[in-house]
């Protein structure tokens, strides 16, 4: 009976396992203002600024990572609860209403941000004793006057790398939202997107 | 770790001290994929995933150590070191912060109290990493450098920003590009100590709360 009861557990503990490991995972990545920087950008007098959709150019749509076992091979797919282009539209446009430069949809913006994604990445690396986590997300963002004509385009990056003993979708989520976080503070921080809101 | 945003923000005058490199250049290639030994070992039980863990880390390292031997034209360290120093000056400058200054020497404690906080900006290891290991990556091979992080308050010595930062460039090339072309190299390792200073500037001139 003991052995019978052995027996069921370990069989559980197997199917939990592989039934994690092997199934999809949704990670729910976004943006906080809670860690909003301020900078240069916060320093600018208002402006009214739409941003527009972004696009979608990274190398795989499909997933956002793989999950891996203890050997590195691939057993599933991460992907993203809400589509990639518009969690990155969306940090940056909260990024710039609470710098100050809103007005979603506004009939005569003083300049349109729009963009095209380029990196929404996460990969995990299993060490002898911990894991490490790698978030990538890096977008293009270009900014033009209400005529359309460019003031500025460049290419913005997040990256978090960090080192844990487990974790599981909470943890992964974290570490895309610190990777998501840091672009929008590159962005946030640059003096050349400032100059480029106030050039007209 | 951070006491409270406001504390850095009300400093009217900050000495930032970025010492000699303390890290050399290191090629963070093999590692990048994690310990796949211990796995392997664990059919042998706790020994074996020891050994295994053991036997994978140290091929790892040393196809790694191949990898940075192959390397003919790396800049030398305080070569490179000028690039962090100049962003994180200008920065300061466009920033419009006079009271905030940079020496890339050592000072000691008297010249250190002349100043409300100083800031000590250790640069540690760094080099080139992968960063992904997708097949849909050809390289993925960025320049990086980790910086320990540490300002103190002069008058009680207390710690308002304490911080360990990896921070990634922007190349993503192949470990065999940036080994046959050395200006390849060098701007990948002075764009990333560049966007370094620049960030570690914004740091402390625009503190912001961590959780």
């Amino acid at each position: 009976m003991r052995q019978a009861l052995r027996l069921v557990v370990v069989l559980g503990a197997m199917w939990l396992l592989t039934g994690c490991a092997f199934t999809t995972s949704k990670l729910d990545v976004a943006y906080s203002t809670d860690s909003a920087q301020g900078g240069p950008l916060a320093a600018l007098p208002p402006r009214v600024v739409n941003v527009a959709a972004f696009t979608d150019k990274r190398p795989d749509t499909a997933r956002i990572g793989y999950k891996r076992n203890g050997f590195g091979a691939k057993t599933a797919d991460i992907v993203s609860a809400r589509p990639v282009p518009e969690i990155v539209r969306d940090a940056i446009a909260a990024e710039l209403a609470k710098s100050g430069h809103g007005a979603a949809g506004a009939a005569r913006p003083e300049e349109v941000v729009s963009g095209e994604v380029t990196d929404f990445w996460f990969d995990l690396a299993i060490g002898f004793v911990s894991i490490e986590y790698t978030g990538t997300v890096g977008a293009i963002v270009n900014v033009t006057d209400a005529a359309g004509t460019s003031l500025l385009s460049r290419r913005y990056q997040g990256v978090q790398i960090e080192s844990r003993l487990a974790g599981y979708e909470g943890a992964w989520t974290e570490v895309m939202n610190t990777a998501l976080a840091k672009l929008v503070r590159e962005m946030s921080t640059d003096f050349q997107l400032a100059e480029a809101l106030t050039k007209k | 770790m951070l006491a409270d945003p406001a504390h850095i923000n009300r400093l009217a005058t900050v000495l930032v001290v970025v010492p000699g490199t303390t890290g050399s250049f290191t090629v963070v290639n093999a590692r990048a994929d994690g310990n796949t030994g211990a796995a392997i070992g664990a059919m042998f039980g706790l020994v074996g995933v020891t050994v295994g863990g053991v036997i994978d880390a140290t091929m790892k390292s040393s196809s790694d150590a191949r990898d940075m031997a192959r390397f003919e034209n790396v800049p030398p360290p305080d070569g490179i070191r000028i690039a962090f120093v100049d962003a994180f000056r200008a920065a300061v400058a466009r920033a419009g912060r006079p009271g905030i200054e940079l020496t890339d020497r050592s000072v000691g404690a008297a010249e250190s109290r002349k100043y409300e906080a100083v800031a000590i900006l250790a640069i540690g290891e760094w080099g080139l990493r992968r960063l992904e290991r997708s097949e849909r990556s050809a390289g993925g091979i960025a320049g990086f450098l980790d910086i320990d992080a540490r300002l103190s308050r002069s008058r009680d010595g207390e710690v308002l920003w304490s911080e360990r930062e990896t921070v990634i460039g922007k190349g993503r090339g192949d470990i065999t590009a940036y080994q046959a072309d050395g200006e390849l190299l060098r701007r990948e390792l002075r764009e990333t100590f560049a966007a370094a200073g620049h960030r570690m500037a914004m740091e402390i001139l625009y503190p912001r709360a961590r959780p």
